[in-house]
């Protein structure tokens, strides 16, 4: 499921993962322990329809880098905050159950999309890595973005509760800050080739 | 102050932008009645921070006008800003009066 996931166009400008079934599998079990995998579920159907990881997380320096985020069920997602809600539960993760103060991470620079999105939800431009990644044929800068969690608490938490509620009907909208109701996270059985 | 033409115009921009990394099959529809999110609608939410970042931005850079469309204003109102093109517009030119 989730090589198929990533030979979707979508993740194209993901760093490159598996190519097979054996390589996946192979991926899957070199996962470190100190990393969190997750697929993302419909909550309604229990459909899986994407996934995320929080990765390099140090306990000394307060710090992880979120990635792997890919929608790889796009048709199953419209109109629904998914992509919003399981950053939500990852950032939970990071700044409230690890107690990080700091996420960071790379992009590929013609990935406007995840930029725009990122940034929109807090995190802040600190550097350009020239010619990075060789992605979709050709070579390209990474964008170094990061969030500090007072960032996250003023900035990202009021915006990501903000469209979760404005995408619910207006009855179940009283309940959408505190209630993650469209999306569950879970241990991922099947992760996928390394990306961001 | 801006007026309702003028916010529709600065939305269709932000869908056509949309538009030009989606497939010439999967083309969205640009009018004031296009669904944006929630049930019908066609952009997931990746495309809705897409199009709500570039509509701040033209507001701002445009109108000269300071507007956050998605903070406590938007999570108390009964109906949501962003269901449509129309319910967009509207909420920008509630959120500028006066501005």
């Amino acid at each position: 499921m989730t090589l198929r996931w990533r030979q979707t166009e979508r993740a194209a400008l993901l760093n490159r993962g598996a190519q097979t079934v054996a390589e996946q599998v192979a991926w899957i079990a070199a996962r470190p322990a100190s990393e969190h995998n997750f697929i993302i579920e419909l909550l309604a159907t229990g459909r899986p329809v994407g996934m995320l990881s929080l990765t390099a997380i140090d306990l000394v320096h307060r710090r992880a880098e979120p990635g792997r985020f890919l929608i790889g069920e796009p048709d199953a997602v419209q109109g629904v905050p998914v992509a919003v809600e399981a950053m939500k539960l990852l950032y939970e993760l990071a700044f409230d159950r690890l107690a990080l103060i700091r996420v960071y991470g790379t992009v590929a620079a013609d990935n406007p999309l995840m930029l725009k999105w990122q940034k929109y939800l807090g995190m802040k431009e600190e550097g350009r890595l020239r010619s990075h990644f060789f992605l979709d044929g050709r070579f390209q800068d990474a964008i170094c973005l990061g969030l500090l969690v007072d960032e996250y608490r003023a900035v990202t938490l009021p915006r990501m509760r903000a469209l979760i509620a404005a995408a619910r009907p207006a009855h179940a909208r009283s309940t959408a800050s505190s209630s993650l109701t469209d999306v569950e996270v879970c241990s991922d059985p099947t992760g996928s080739g390394p990306q961001k | 102050m801006i007026t309702g033409r003028e916010v529709e115009t600065i939305i269709f921009a932000a869908l056509a932008a949309l538009n030009a990394e989606r497939a010439p099959t999967d083309q969205i529809e640009i009018s004031t009645k296009t669904l944006l999110f929630g049930t019908g609608s066609r952009l997931d939410s990746l495309q809705l921070v897409s199009l709500i970042t570039d509509v701040e931005v033209a507001l701002n850079t445009e109108h000269g006008l300071e507007v956050s469309l998605a903070d406590d204003r938007a999570l108390e109102r009964a109906a949501s800003p962003y269901t449509s093109v129309e319910t967009l517009r509207d909420y920008v030119l509630e959120l500028t009066q006066g501005v």
